[in-house]
């Protein structure tokens, strides 16, 4: 570790959702542009034309998002339709009823206005999509609560540095150079410690799935330990201390156990709640979806991989049909600084 | 009931073979095992082209504390046991899951589609499909994708569908039941009908 000197940490960036990172994406409607003073008779024909099949007014179908109406040099605009949903003439047809002819001189026209066809996710989005048509934005909770704190930063680094121990270890021990760790956040604590055995163990054993077993076989220790106490209603004061007494030589470290006494008997059978992942390289769709299922809290890696499942061919932690979602954080890495 | 696959001269009712229909018999057995004891009720067998039955496996994700534990990882931890001293483990998956189809009462989740890809199997053969989690073509395509470790595999689903079904409500009934507060959704009854 010569260079240590020169090594800086890069930071971590969250990964977000589709829905979150994606540009402007127009869609094109029909706007009136009326006096002011027609505004008032137009309104009610613009809701008749947006009751929908099953009776319930559906303001603009999945354009919600939008306002109906924006002032314009003294004139209402006011939005009638998706241009691939209606026609000019029958739009015509709709402001004439309302007393508008829009080829006469009252200024009143029709034209197509290019309009963001989805509700804003980020504050970015909103304050770049809205110079288009004005609309409704609320902060979503997960915007809020990926923002790292200094001392969360400093944490995470601490815990990718024993990832990466771990994985110059799988290294050494001539398997895939991938190591993992398991924190708990609140207390600090590393709940378990892998190093990848996909090539000299088991095919399926990358560092992720060895992390998701340690924690679990750890937990099945504290268990097995806390029922043999109770049935000698004696407590064992060596056991309490509860680390490294059942270590295997398979790579698998039970480090720490996460909260003495307490256990983690509050998990109603989801074995990673609450938890953290630091692994050093992308998980694959099989190590994220294991986690998905281990219901972790949220998931810092260094390197990115093509087939990564956690950003770059999928993005499994956010995905709409899955039940549990989680946090994650990439490009947590050492470089060499230039 | 013979464990050697045979390739049967007519095709049974849904276009799966007798034979085809035993092994998924037989992951219906291990689904009522995991039933019995409280595991989502989900089993499985893989099938060798010459061995016969090389692995069975159900649920095992709350006696194990580890949700990972799904029917197939049961099953490919006995599979992986049977290598011979001194075969390299490379080898000895690549030579075995070539010639082996999975038989299992559900689709596959991504976790273990992603498993199977890795592992090289030939043919997975589901009963019902997993619109929440499924990695074989319900939400998720891991079997076909063109990125991916592993090499694509053909997967099928349909045989027995309606018993994979059953378990799985009988399962998420009887589960609601014992819950200690009762859910928003309020007592479930087990519904016999299919879509």
């Amino acid at each position: 570790m010569s260079d240590q000197g020169q090594m800086a940490w890069s930071t971590p960036e969250p990964v977000h959702s589709d829905e979150r990172t994606r540009g402007f994406d127009p869609v094109t409607v029909f706007v009136a542009t009326v006096p002011p003073r027609s505004l008032s008779a137009l309104l009610p024909w613009v809701s008749v034309l947006s009751v929908g099949d099953n009776g319930l007014e559906r303001p603009l179908g999945a354009l919600q998002h939008l306002k109906r109406v924006r002032p314009a040099n003294g004139m209402q605009q006011v939005i009638l339709a998706p241009v691939a949903e209606s026609t000019l003439s029958e739009l015509e047809l709709l402001l004439a009823r309302s007393g508008i002819d829009t080829h006469g001189d009252s200024g009143a026209t029709i034209d197509q206005v290019a309009v963001s066809r989805w509700a804003p996710a980020t504050r970015a989005q909103f304050d770049d999509w809205k110079e288009r048509w004005p609309m409704s934005f609320r902060l979503a909770a997960a915007e809020r609560s990926d923002a790292l704190s200094d001392a969360e930063v400093a944490a995470a680094q601490r815990f990718m540095q024993l990832a990466l121990d771990a994985a110059e270890d799988a290294a050494a021990a001539g398997d895939e150079p991938v190591g993992a760790v398991m924190a708990d956040p609140k207390s600090g604590v590393v709940v378990a410690r892998a190093s990848d055995l996909r090539r000299t163990h088991h095919p399926l054993m990358h560092a992720t799935m060895a992390c998701i077993e340690a924690v679990a076989s750890a937990e099945r220790a504290r268990r097995a330990r806390e029922a043999a106490s109770q049935a000698d209603e004696q407590p064992n004061a060596g056991e309490k201390r509860g680390r490294h007494d059942n270590d295997q030589d398979d790579g698998q470290d039970e480090v720490a156990e996460p909260d003495e006494g307490e256990g983690r008997a509050d998990l109603g059978g989801y074995l990673c709640s609450g938890l953290d992942l630091y692994v050093t390289r992308e998980p694959c769709a099989m190590c994220a979806m294991a986690l998905v299922h281990s219901r972790i809290r949220r998931v810092f890696y260094g390197e990115r991989s093509d087939e990564g499942a956690l950003g770059s061919a999928h993005k499994l932690h956010v995905h709409p049909s899955l039940n549990h979602h989680y946090l994650v954080f990439r490009d947590l890495r050492r470089q060499l600084q230039p | 009931m013979s464990d050697k696959p045979e390739q049967a001269a007519t095709t049974a009712a849904g276009g799966f073979t007798a034979a085809e229909q035993t092994y998924m018999r037989q992951a219906l057995a291990l689904a009522e095992e995991a039933y019995a004891v409280g595991e989502v009720p989900v089993g499985c067998v893989f099938v060798h082209d010459e061995l016969g039955v090389v692995g069975q496996g159900r649920n095992r994700t709350n006696e194990t504390l580890n949700g990972t534990r799904h029917a197939e990882f049961e099953a490919i931890d006995q599979i992986l046991a049977l290598r011979p001293a001194g075969t390299p483990l490379a080898d000895f998956v690549r030579d075995t899951f070539a010639r082996t189809d999975l038989f299992v009462t559900v689709e596959p989740c991504v976790m273990c589609a992603s498993a199977l890809r890795k592992l090289g199997l030939r043919r997975a053969v589901y009963g019902c499909g997993n619109d929440k989690f499924g990695g074989c073509g319900s939400v998720f395509t891991i079997h076909t994708d063109e990125v991916g470790e592993g090499s694509k595999y053909e997967a099928v689903g349909g045989l027995f569908r309606g018993e994979a079904i059953m378990a799985l409500r009988r399962f998420y009934v009887r589960e609601n039941d014992h819950a200690p507060a009762p859910k928003r959704k309020g007592r479930r009854v087990l519904k016999t009908t299919f879509d």
